[in-house]
């Protein structure tokens, strides 16, 4: 066992050997800087971040306002109604007034409708 | 143990390859001669030099240069050398490995210097049965003649570990050579 003590074998191929191993590292080399090329600017990783979570709270802002618009219109008729059949004005109104209203209303409407038409009779030389 | 110039380093630690190449060409003989004598495998030995220079160049700005640098690479080769070893179990003695030791053996002539299949014969023979550890502190104390602080830098292990792993190697391979037919030699 003396004898073996501190013999180094001779590599074999040594110069070879050696060519591979700077060969395998010249490969790391350029896939680290392939990989630095192919990195992101930080700036632009956070603007996508920004924007993606700016689209994120738009899409559910849209949903919160189109839920909250269609509980206004679902509960819009009862109101318009209740201001038809009671409006805030007439509250004390005996039939004998709301029938008046109704027919001034008319009338206004009716007149409204021959101004309109006048109006386009014009348009018309 | 060799010791590789500082200034050598220290370029290679700037990126250097020309330097890096120097250092290959001085410490590839040394790492080889532990992976020959751990794996008992000449292809799997060169894979282990390549892998542990690799990590050499991969790892060198973090080499602290308070310490010796040929430590460091054995350090980095011994492991990679056990990993192999937990991987893939060493292969055992053939017929040709029985023939070639015994002309080893034989062999009166102190100043003969060993060929890579004759160490692979040798190994084979010698410490098919032991533990990755056993074999690690046998190579580095009685095939590489390092001393046992080297080995306490190298292994991690304390004394007392080295001195019983030591131990259980050699009195392992003294029971092979005398089935042998060795004698107490």
């Amino acid at each position: 066992m003396e004898r073996l003590k501190g013999q180094m074998p001779q590599v074999p191929g040594a110069d070879d050997l050696t060519d591979s191993i700077m060969a395998a590292i010249e490969g790391l080399d350029s896939g680290s800087k392939h990989e630095e090329s192919r990195h992101v600017p930080m700036w632009i990783t956070m603007l996508r971040t920004v924007s993606s979570v700016a689209a994120v709270i738009l899409v559910a802002l849209f949903i919160h306002v189109d839920s909250v618009e269609e509980d206004l219109i679902s509960s819009e008729p009862a109101n318009a109604s209740a201001k038809v059949i009671m409006p805030d004005v007439c509250e004390e109104c005996t039939p004998a007034d709301i029938f008046n209203i109704k027919r001034e209303r008319i009338q206004k409407r009716k007149e409204r409708e021959i101004l309109k038409n006048k109006l386009y009779a014009s348009y018309k030389f | 143990m060799q010791q590789t110039d500082p200034e050598i380093i220290r370029r290679c630690k700037a990126g250097d390859k020309s330097a890096f190449r120097t250092v290959v060409q001085n410490c590839q003989g040394m790492v080889y001669s532990l992976s020959l004598k751990m794996l008992a495998d000449v292809e799997e030995a060169k894979d282990v030099v390549q892998d542990t220079f690799i990590k050499v160049w991969q790892n060198i700005g973090s080499y602290d240069e308070r310490f010796a640098f040929n430590t460091w690479v054995y350090t980095i080769a011994s492991r990679l050398c056990l990993d192999r070893l937990r991987r893939v179990s060493p292969i055992g003695p053939a017929a040709d490995d029985e023939r070639l030791f015994e002309t080893v053996a034989d062999d009166t002539d102190p100043e003969r210097q060993l060929e890579s299949n004759e160490w692979v014969s040798v190994i084979r023979m010698l410490a098919d049965e032991l533990s990755g550890k056993q074999r690690l502190v046998f190579t580095l104390s009685q095939l590489e003649g390092l001393e046992t602080e080297q080995i306490k830098e190298i292994t991690g292990l304390d004394a007392d570990q080295i001195k019983s792993n030591l131990y259980a190697a050699k009195k392992n391979i003294r029971e092979r050579l005398i089935k042998m037919g060795y004698g107490k030699d």
